[in-house]
C-alpha cells in the first residue's frame, strides 16, 4: 500500500483546524442539482404526505395537530463537495523516472481531500475513461484508493482532450484534478484551455534528462510503437529545446489565464522537492 | 580497374569504421513523439533509413569515396603504368600476309621484338585484334610469350587463339595504353604521326607482296536503275566472281544482268540493276555489299589521307609511297589529280617544302610549286587577276583549300596538252571548292570560308561538305552534297568523288535535286535501328564520334550473329537485314615500320576535382574526430 506523504497529512490536520466558516461549504448546497438527495441536514426541500414505508420519526406532528393528516417535512442531504481526480495511464508516464514518488504524491492529495471530508471520485484515462473509483467518502478509504493507483499499469495512447470531455459529460465535476504528463498531441494540448475548474499536475520529463550527450538517438514512442532516428547534435537540441518551451508555456499559460485553473509542474528530480508549499498552495487554491 | 577497387576499399573502410562506431554508440531511448514530429515526416531522411538503416550522410561519403577512387585510379594507374612502355602487335589480317623472306609480317615482327626485347624497357605486351563476337576492336594482353621463344609457334599460337581482321585506330587511342610511357606499335601499318623523333626506332619488318582488290564507291545511276561499283585493285588481280543473296537465303552465282568492265589495270567496276546482297569474291578476298540499302552506300574509307598528310609534312622517303599509292590505284599524271592544297598555318618555307615533295609525287605542278617556293616569283597576271593570292603573298598562313579546276578533264577532247601548267587561277575558271577541313582531314585546321566565299569567289560554284552551315548557303551557285566524313577523308574516296566532279563537268550535268547522283547526308537518318541498318556499315562508322551512334550501334551488334565468316569480310544478319563489314582498306598500305605513337596528354582538370573531393573528405573525417573529442563535454 502506497503510503500518504507525512507533511501532506500534518498539513490536511491544519486544515481541518481551521475556522470551520473559511471552510470550503460543505453544507448542503440547495441550488446545486447534484445534492437532491433527501438527507438530515437543516435545509428545507419539501412537505409530503406520509407513505408506508415511511420512517414514522420523520412524522411532523405539528401539522397533525392543525390538519389531522400524517405529512412527512423533507429536508436535503447533508453532503460535501465532491472532487475527480482523473489520472493519465497513457505509456508515456512510464517516461517519468520517478514512479513511487509520483504515485505517492497522487495517493497524498487524495489523503488531504479525504481528511478534508472532500468526496473523491478517482478515474483513469488514456484516450477514454478507463476504470472509476467512485464517492470515496472518509481516511478509511485511502486503502482503495491506494490500490487502484498501484494497480494502474500505463500502456496505449493518450486523448486527452477526448477524456476530459467525456469526464466533464459523465460527472459534471465541479473540481477536477489532472494527474498527466500532458505528452499528446499539440492541438488537443491548446484545446485543454476550453476546461475551467481544473487543477494540472504535470508530470514532466524533460528532453534533456534522455539526450545528454550529442550523437545518434533511436527514440521510441512507446505509445505508437514507433521508432525514429534522431542525430542529435547543437542543431537538433536548439529545435526540441524550443519546441519544449512551447509546449511548456501552452500549459502554464492557460494555467495562469483562468482562475479556476492552476498548474502544478513537476519533474523526476523535483517532484520530492517543496512538496510542502506544493500541498499547502494547493489547498489554499482549493478553498479560494 | 584493380588499383580502382583497391582504393575504393581503402576509402571505404574509415566510413564503415566511422559508421561502426556510429551504429553501436548509438542510444536507444523511448520519449514521446511530441517533440519529434517533424523528424517523423522528414520523408526523405525516413525513406533513406529504411533503406540503408544508416544515416543519407553515409551514402554521402561513399559517393565522395567512389569519385575520389576513379580520379586516383585513374591517376595511380596512369603513375604507376607510366614507368613501362607497351609493345602492341598489329591484328590486323595484314600482318598474316608472307613477306619475300616466305614468313609472315607477324613472324618477322616477333623475330623483331625477340631481337629487340631489351631496348623496350619494362613492358607489357598487346594484341590489337578484332573481337568477331561483339564486333569491335580490342586490346589483349599477351605477356605470356614473353617466355616463348619460336616465333613460328607464338605465330600460330597468336592465329588460332585471335581474330585476325582488322582494328580501329581510334580505339588503339582511347585504349588504356595512353597510360604508358612509351607505346611501341610492331606493326605493317604507315606510320602514323611520328611527331618525337627521339622516341623512333624505325625498323623494317618486311613488305607483304599479297595482291589486293577492294571496293572503291558506289554509284546509283536513278534513270537506269543501275549502280555501279568501283574496285580499286592490284594488275594481278582477274575479274572476280559475284554472288548474289536471293529468295532461297543462299548465295548464288549470277552472271546475267552483272556487268564488270575493267577500267586499267588498278581499277574495275560492277554494273548491276539487281538490288540485292552482292558477295564479290576472288581468290584472295571476299567483300558484300549491299545494294539493297538506299541510298547510295560508299564501302570504302581509309588512311590515305593521312599518308598524304605524312608524305606533306615529313618529307620522308617518298618513292615507297609512290610506289604504294600508285599500286593502290592512285593516278599521278598531272591532269588526274584535281586538287591542290594550300595550307593554313604553315610558314612559307614549310610550304614551299610541302610544295616541292609534292611535285616530286607529280601532285602539283611546276607551276604552283613556283607560286610558293622562295626562289621563284608568282606571276603579275594572277596577282592582279586574284586578289586571294594577293592575300597569300602578303601573308604565308592564309588559306588552305581545294580548288576543282575545270580543265582537269581526263576526257578532254581539245587536246591532251592542256594541264595545270597552263591554268591560271581566275575567278570564272574555279569550278568547286571542297570544304578543307574535310577532304584535306588533318591538313585545315580552321578557315574562315565565309570571307574567302563572300569576297573572292562570288562566281564560283560550290559543291559544299557537311560541316558547312547554312548561314553560307546563300549563293545561288551553291550546290551542298552530303557526304560522311570518312568518305571524304578517304583519298580513294576523293578519287571517287573526283570521278563523280569529272562526269558532271563534262557531261555539264547540273547538279540539283533532279540529279543523278545522290547525295546522301547523315542528318537524314532516322533514329530507328531499321534505318541505321539500311545504311551500309561505313556509315554507322562515320557516326563513331557520337556517342548517341555508338549506342545504337552497339545495340544493333548486341542482337547480330555471325552468318558469313572470310578472311576480308563478315556477314552478319540482324532480322532481315544484313551488315557486311569488309575489312578497312588500311589494312593494305604495307610500310612494313614499328613505330611509337604517342598520345596527346589529357587535362588533369581531375586533380582539381580531385583535391576538392579530398578536401571535402579529409574535412569529414577530421570534423567527427573532433566532434568525438568534443561529445563528452557537450551537453545540452
Amino acid at each position: 500500500m502506497i503510503q500518504p506523504d507525512p507533511i501532506a497529512c500534518q498539513i490536511a490536520d491544519l486544515f481541518s483546524k481551521r475556522n470551520i466558516k473559511k471552510k470550503y461549504p460543505v453544507t448542503v448546497r440547495s441550488d446545486n442539482p447534484a445534492f437532491k438527495r433527501s438527507g438530515n441536514s437543516f435545509d428545507f426541500k419539501n412537505i409530503r404526505e406520509y407513505q408506508v414505508n415511511d420512517d414514522l420519526k420523520k412524522i411532523d406532528w405539528k401539522l397533525y395537530g392543525r390538519t389531522e393528516r400524517y405529512y412527512i417535512k423533507e429536508f436535503f442531504e447533508e453532503e460535501t463537495l465532491p472532487i475527480y481526480i482523473a489520472v493519465d495511464r497513457s505509456a508515456s508516464m512510464n517516461l517519468f523516472a520517478s514512479k513511487s514518488s509520483m504515485q505517492r504524491f497522487i495517493v497524498s492529495i487524495c489523503y488531504m481531500l479525504l481528511k478534508l471530508n472532500f468526496t473523491i471520485t478517482i478515474l483513469s484515462f488514456d484516450t477514454n475513461i478507463k476504470a472509476t473509483l467512485k464517492n470515496l467518502k472518509g481516511v478509511e478509504k485511502l486503502a482503495e484508493i491506494s490500490k487502484f493507483i498501484e494497480k494502474i499499469s500505463f500502456e496505449g495512447k493518450t486523448d486527452i482532450l477526448k477524456s476530459l470531455k467525456n469526464i466533464i459529460m459523465e460527472f459534471r465535476p465541479s473540481i477536477l484534478l489532472v494527474f498527466s504528463d500532458f505528452f499528446d498531441s499539440p492541438t488537443s494540448i491548446n484545446k485543454i484551455n476550453l476546461f475551467k475548474k481544473l487543477f494540472f499536475f504535470h508530470f514532466f520529463t524533460p528532453i534533456n534528462t534522455i539526450f545528454n550527450t550529442f550523437g545518434d538517438y533511436e527514440v521510441e514512442d512507446e505509445e505508437i510503437k514507433k521508432i525514429i532516428l534522431v542525430p542529435f547534435d547543437n542543431m537538433a537540441a536548439d529545435e526540441l529545446n524550443k519546441k519544449q518551451s512551447m509546449f511548456l508555456e501552452a500549459l502554464s499559460e492557460k494555467g495562469k489565464k483562468s482562475l479556476n485553473k492552476h498548474y502544478f509542474r513537476f519533474t523526476s528530480e523535483t517532484i520530492d522537492e517543496n512538496l510542502k508549499e506544493v500541498y499547502w498552495h494547493f489547498l489554499e487554491l482549493l478553498y479560494g | 580497374m584493380a588499383d580502382f577497387f583497391i582504393l575504393l576499399t581503402i576509402l571505404i573502410v574509415p566510413i564503415v569504421i566511422l559508421l561502426y562506431i556510429r551504429q553501436t554508440k548509438r542510444k536507444k531511448v523511448s520519449f514521446s513523439f511530441l517533440f519529434f514530429r517533424d523528424y517523423e515526416k522528414r520523408r526523405f531522411r525516413q525513406i533513406l533509413i529504411k533503406f540503408f538503416q544508416l544515416f543519407y550522410d553515409v551514402i554521402f561519403d561513399i559517393i565522395i569515396a567512389l569519385l575520389i577512387a576513379i580520379l586516383l585510379s585513374g591517376i595511380f594507374g596512369n603513375f604507376m603504368q607510366s614507368r613501362k612502355n607497351a609493345v602492341v602487335f598489329d591484328g590486323s589480317y595484314s600482318m598474316t600476309n608472307n613477306t619475300q623472306d616466305g614468313v609472315t609480317v607477324l613472324e618477322k615482327g616477333i623475330q623483331y621484338y625477340f631481337a629487340n626485347k631489351d631496348k623496350f624497357g619494362k613492358h607489357d605486351i598487346f594484341l590489337v585484334a578484332f573481337d568477331i563476337h561483339k564486333v569491335k576492336t580490342r586490346l589483349f594482353k599477351i605477356n605470356s610469350i614473353k617466355e616463348m621463344q619460336n616465333p613460328a609457334v607464338i605465330y600460330k599460337y597468336l592465329t588460332s587463339k585471335y581474330f585476325f581482321y582488322e582494328y580501329s585506330y581510334e580505339y588503339l587511342k582511347k585504349s588504356k595504353l595512353k597510360n604508358y610511357n612509351k607505346v611501341f606499335l610492331i606493326t605493317d601499318f604507315f606510320p602514323y604521326r611520328v611527331t618525337d623523333e627521339n622516341k623512333i626506332i624505325p625498323v623494317e619488318i618486311g613488305q607483304s607482296l599479297e595482291d589486293f582488290f577492294y571496293p572503291a564507291g558506289i554509284i546509283d545511276d536513278l534513270l537506269s536503275q543501275k549502280s555501279t561499283i568501283y574496285f580499286i585493285k592490284s594488275p594481278s588481280i582477274n575479274n572476280p566472281e559475284v554472288e548474289i543473296y536471293d529468295k532461297n537465303k543462299k548465295f548464288i552465282k549470277i552472271d546475267e544482268g552483272i556487268d564488270i568492265q575493267n577500267l586499267s589495270n588498278n581499277f574495275f567496276t560492277i554494273s548491276t540493276q539487281h538490288k540485292s546482297l552482292l558477295k564479290v569474291k576472288s581468290r584472295l578476298k571476299t567483300f558484300y555489299i549491299n545494294l539493297a540499302s538506299d541510298p547510295v552506300g560508299l564501302s570504302a574509307s581509309g588512311a590515305y589521307s593521312q599518308i598524304l598528310f605524312e608524305l606533306l609534312n615529313q618529307g620522308l622517303d617518298l618513292t615507297k609511297q609512290k610506289k604504294a599509292l600508285l599500286e593502290r590505284g592512285f593516278f599521278f599524271k598531272e591532269d588526274q589529280v584535281p586538287f591542290i592544297l594550300l595550307v593554313d598555318d604553315l610558314s612559307r618555307e614549310e610550304l614551299s617544302d610541302i610544295v616541292k615533295n609534292y611535285n616530286d609525287i607529280g601532285y602539283i605542278s611546276n607551276r604552283y610549286k613556283q607560286k610558293f617556293t622562295r626562289d621563284s616569283v608568282i606571276p603579275e597576271d594572277i596577282l592582279k587577276n586574284n586578289p586571294q593570292i594577293k592575300d597569300i603573298d602578303k601573308n604565308p598562313k592564309i588559306i588552305l583549300l581545294t580548288l576543282f579546276i575545270d580543265n582537269f578533264n581526263i576526257k578532254s577532247e581539245q587536246n591532251d596538252t592542256l594541264n595545270a601548267d597552263n591554268l591560271s587561277i581566275t575567278e570564272n575558271k574555279i569550278l568547286a571548292i571542297m570544304d578543307p577541313s574535310l577532304t584535306a582531314g588533318y591538313i585545315i585546321p580552321t578557315i574562315d570560308i565565309s570571307k574567302i566565299l563572300a569576297k573572292q569567289f562570288s562566281k564560283t560554284s560550290i559543291y559544299n561538305s557537311l560541316l558547312y552551315e547554312k548561314k553560307f548557303l546563300t549563293n545561288e551557285y551553291f550546290y551542298p552534297l552530303f557526304f560522311p566524313i570518312t568518305f571524304l577523308k578517304s583519298p580513294t574516296t576523293i578519287i571517287f568523288y573526283s570521278m563523280m566532279i569529272r562526269e558532271l563537268l563534262s557531261e555539264s550535268i547540273n547538279l540539283n535535286e533532279k540529279s543523278p547522283i545522290q547525295a546522301c547526308s547523315f542528318n537524314q537518318l532516322a533514329e530507328n535501328e531499321n534505318d541505321i541498318l539500311s545504311f551500309d556499315f561505313n556509315y554507322i562508322k562515320a557516326f563513331e564520334t557520337n556517342k548517341k551512334y555508338i549506342k545504337l550501334e552497339n545495340n544493333i551488334f548486341e542482337k547480330v550473329k555471325p552468318l558469313e565468316i572470310n578472311k576480308t569480310s563478315l556477314l552478319y544478319q540482324y532480322g532481315d537485314k544484313f551488315i557486311g563489314i569488309n575489312i578497312d582498306i588500311d589494312e593494305f598500305i604495307h610500310y612494313k615500320k614499328d613505330s611509337i605513337f604517342s598520345f596527346s596528354k589529357t587535362e588533369n582538370t581531375g586533380l582539381i576535382w580531385l583535391a576538392a573531393l579530398m578536401l571535402v573528405y579529409l574535412l569529414k573525417i577530421i570534423s567527427y574526430i573532433i566532434f568525438e573529442f568534443k561529445k563528452k563535454k557537450n551537453k545540452v
